[in-house]
């Protein structure tokens, strides 16, 4: 009992992980519908700026969050204006697009830093509280209140504020949202540099926990599919929640059955889910053919 | 053109007799000039073969990944390899004649059919040497034998590498049994003093990055601490794990003394903050393969590391008893490039080409692989030989059973070699395991 209720928080602080790596992929996925398989290197660059900013400049990296996400921000804008949005009506291009800039960002940074890996140890990166027999790392735990956190703002922003209805708006449907009078490629912008972003802001929070190579955003990029369609198509609550169902069984299936094993687990879990409810967990339903459908 | 004398007058001059032969003298003035000429020739020809056996140099094509992920450890072992060409060269060559390396890039096995491709058949070498990891060698040695060109593996670890029967190829260096062997016998022979407990009373976890190399070292450490009676459990874990603490509390579970762990650099760091957080204790930790750098100090302070057992190739610091020349060495490398040696597998690279010279030299200087493959197969150097400690044996499939890795132990941000004892420098010694 004692040893479960260990699994069950690795699996909530895991689902932490995995629900704020995620939330920006949902963004992006779930309103514009492109396929970003670089998200994972904008995670990969949200540590390496952590680390620059570390190395060079001596910032903590909880601090360098706010020169490293803007940044990321702003590459995100310009990767959407200049990749993206030439490519708006072919999104398999955009998918390839996307594949390319993440073979030209992992090699960017493997021919800055020769393949030598880096990890920022600092005080804070070394807390840990105990709590009986479970023990819980402080910056796990950041990761996990900073997802609670970003979920809980996204979601206000998406639903209370002009700009984020704009963006479910142009999600729902980019024809009539242009006949309202909203500036679509403007809102597809925001939102992929919203998206990038919070890649970035993952990266940085998690930069005391990794040692991070130019490769690792691969590790993080397919259970971030999972979590979104897990989850449920540009549901935010959905990503969020699909993030903790991910971690859990990544635990459960690792402790309990054979940590090799997990990866097979996990998507067998996924595809039952799918099966039973295709549009995700929290989805709407028909949301998942939305991305198929044509967008004139 | 002006002959030299002698055949001028041989060839013109009056006598009947001169050293070429009687030459009929009603011979026409043009079958003199040819005479004269094809005397002429045969002597340059003659003198100029000889010159150029002298100065026609072996060369040797070098396949290291020098791009992507392994571009330090592939371009500090080219270096290696140029730098004890240097050394060779100084002392004569082989019998007369120079080697030159060539290198050859690969970062995968189609870039390594490419560069063996461009070696033999562009740049022309007489032998390819190599490489850093095992994917890249099967490639490469598989097209060397297309060209009937000699394979000579200094570092790849991957033990089917001298198990496929290929005929051309021969393993310098230690295989990832060795690293496995050393692991376990380190553990036998010294830690368990440290450790208070007899073989067969030890429980014994061991992890591994689930790939073929994690595996094949796991597979073998567990096959020999069960022959010495110790309770094994194994257990495998993605090297792209976003998340080990699964693998951790398994372990902490099991409660084992001696958790040893074979992987690579990100996933061994991983497990040690895992192991930290998780407060996971065992008596002695052993990393196989990684760890004993920078990268991983940086990851979890010198603090944390104290006590913990590294198995890696023989380092500068062992004593010269044990590797003659190893700090020299190393003092060679950083005149030459001007930083300091940058890896282990550098070293084991350096001495993989001399043990190179030595059986091309063994076989009378020829190149071809079966000559230098039976040559090599004869020798018998003895351990302590080479700056890595190593000797030279190759036993049927090639392998040399004479280069063992070392354990080495973390002190004070320091790795320290620690075992075998003939290895270790005076006034050192193997201090607590750390974790108790």
């Amino acid at each position: 009992m004692e040893q479960f209720s260990n699994i069950l928080t690795l699996g909530l602080l895991l689902g932490g992980i995995y629900a704020l790596v995620s939330v920006g992929l949902n963004l992006i996925f779930g309103v514009i519908r492109i396929i970003n398989f670089a998200q994972g290197e904008f995670v990969m660059l949200g540590m390496y700026g952590a680390y620059a900013c570390y190395s060079f400049l001596g910032i903590d990296p909880y601090v360098a969050l706010f020169l490293v996400v803007p940044v990321l921000g702003l590459l995100g804008m310009a990767v959407y204006w200049f990749i993206m949005r030439p490519l708006q009506n072919e999104s398999m291009m955009q998918v390839f697009a996307s594949f390319g800039l993440l073979l030209v960002l992992q090699n960017a940074v493997l021919g800055i830093t020769g393949g030598l890996t880096y990890s920022v140890n600092t005080p804070l990166s070394n807390i840990t509280y105990g709590l009986g027999s479970i023990q819980i790392s402080l910056s796990r735990l950041i990761v996990l209140i900073a997802a609670a956190v970003v979920a809980l703002v996204l979601g206000v922003f998406l639903t209370r504020t002009t700009f984020g209805q704009a963006i479910r708006a142009v999600a729902q449907d980019r024809k009539g949202a242009q006949l309202m009078g909203i500036n679509v490629e403007r809102t597809f912008m925001w939102s992929f540099a919203i998206g990038t972003g919070l890649a970035g802001l993952a990266g940085v929070l998690l930069t005391p926990i990794f040692t991070m190579s130019p490769q690792i955003g691969g590790n993080f990029i397919m259970a971030a599919f999972a979590v979104v369609v897990l989850g449920g198509l540009g549901s935010v609550l959905g990503a969020f929640i699909g993030g903790f169902v991910v971690g859990l069984t990544e635990a459960i299936g690792g402790y309990y059955v054979d940590p090799v094993l997990k990866n097979a687990i996990l998507f067998s879990v996924f595809i039952v889910v799918l099966l039973v409810k295709p549009s995700g967990l929290l989805g709407h339903a028909g949301a998942e053919e939305v991305g198929l459908r044509e967008q004139h | 053109m002006k002959l030299p004398t002698a055949i001028q007058r041989a060839t013109f001059s009056t006598p009947r007799e001169g050293w070429l032969g009687s030459v009929p003298r009603s011979a026409s003035l043009l079958g003199k000039h040819i005479i004269r000429y094809t005397a002429a020739l045969a002597i340059m020809g003659g003198v100029s073969a000889a010159v150029m056996a002298q100065g026609n140099p072996i060369k040797i094509g070098v396949v290291t990944p020098n791009a992507g992920g392994m571009a330090i450890l592939g371009d500090d072992l080219a270096r290696n390899y140029e730098l004890a060409a240097d050394q060779i060269n100084a002392k004569g060559g082989i019998r007369g004649r120079k080697i030159q390396v060539i290198r050859g890039d690969a970062t995968n096995a189609q870039e390594a059919i490419a560069a063996v491709e461009k070696l033999v058949g562009r740049d022309k070498v007489d032998v390819v040497a190599g490489t850093i990891a095992s994917f890249i060698s099967i490639a490469a040695s598989e097209a060397a034998l297309n060209y009937n060109v000699l394979y000579w593996e200094t570092n790849s670890l991957a033990k089917n590498l001298t198990e496929r029967g290929l005929p051309n190829f021969v393993r310098s260096g230690p295989s990832s049994d060795h690293f496995a062997q050393v692991a376990v016998q380190g553990t036998l022979d010294v830690l368990v003093k440290k450790i208070g407990k007899a073989p067969k009373d030890l429980k014994v976890w061991v992890e591994h990055e689930d790939s073929n190399y994690g595996t094949s070292i796991a597979e073998e450490q567990r096959k020999l601490f069960e022959k010495a009676g110790a309770t094994v459990m194994t257990s495998g874990h993605s090297l792209k794990a976003i998340d080990l603490t699964d693998s951790v509390l398994r372990a902490k579970k099991f409660a084992p003394d001696v958790y040893v762990t074979a992987g690579y650099v990100v996933d061994t760091n991983l497990l040690l903050r895992t192991a930290r957080e998780q407060t996971f204790k065992p008596s002695a930790i052993i990393l196989v393969g990684v760890g004993d750098t920078n990268e991983t100090l940086s990851a979890l302070g010198a603090d944390y590391l104290n006590g913990i057992i590294v198995s890696s190739y023989p380092r500068a610091q062992v004593n010269p008893k044990f590797g003659p020349g190893a700090m020299d060495l190393a003092k060679a490398y950083e005149a030459k490039f001007k930083v300091p040696p940058v890896a282990t597998s550098g070293t084991n690279g350096y001495v993989g080409m001399l043990m190179l010279a030595r059986a091309i030299d063994a076989a009378g200087g020829s190149t071809a692989y079966k000559d230098v493959v039976a040559a090599a197969k004869k020798l018998d150097v003895p351990v302590g030989t080479y700056e890595t400690g190593y000797g030279m044996k190759l036993d049927d499939n090639g392998q040399n059973t004479r280069a063992m890795p070392i354990l080495s132990q973390w002190q004070d941000g320091k790795v320290v070699v620690v075992y075998p004892s003939e290895a270790m420098l005076s006034g050192t010694e193997l201090r607590p395991l750390g974790r108790k």
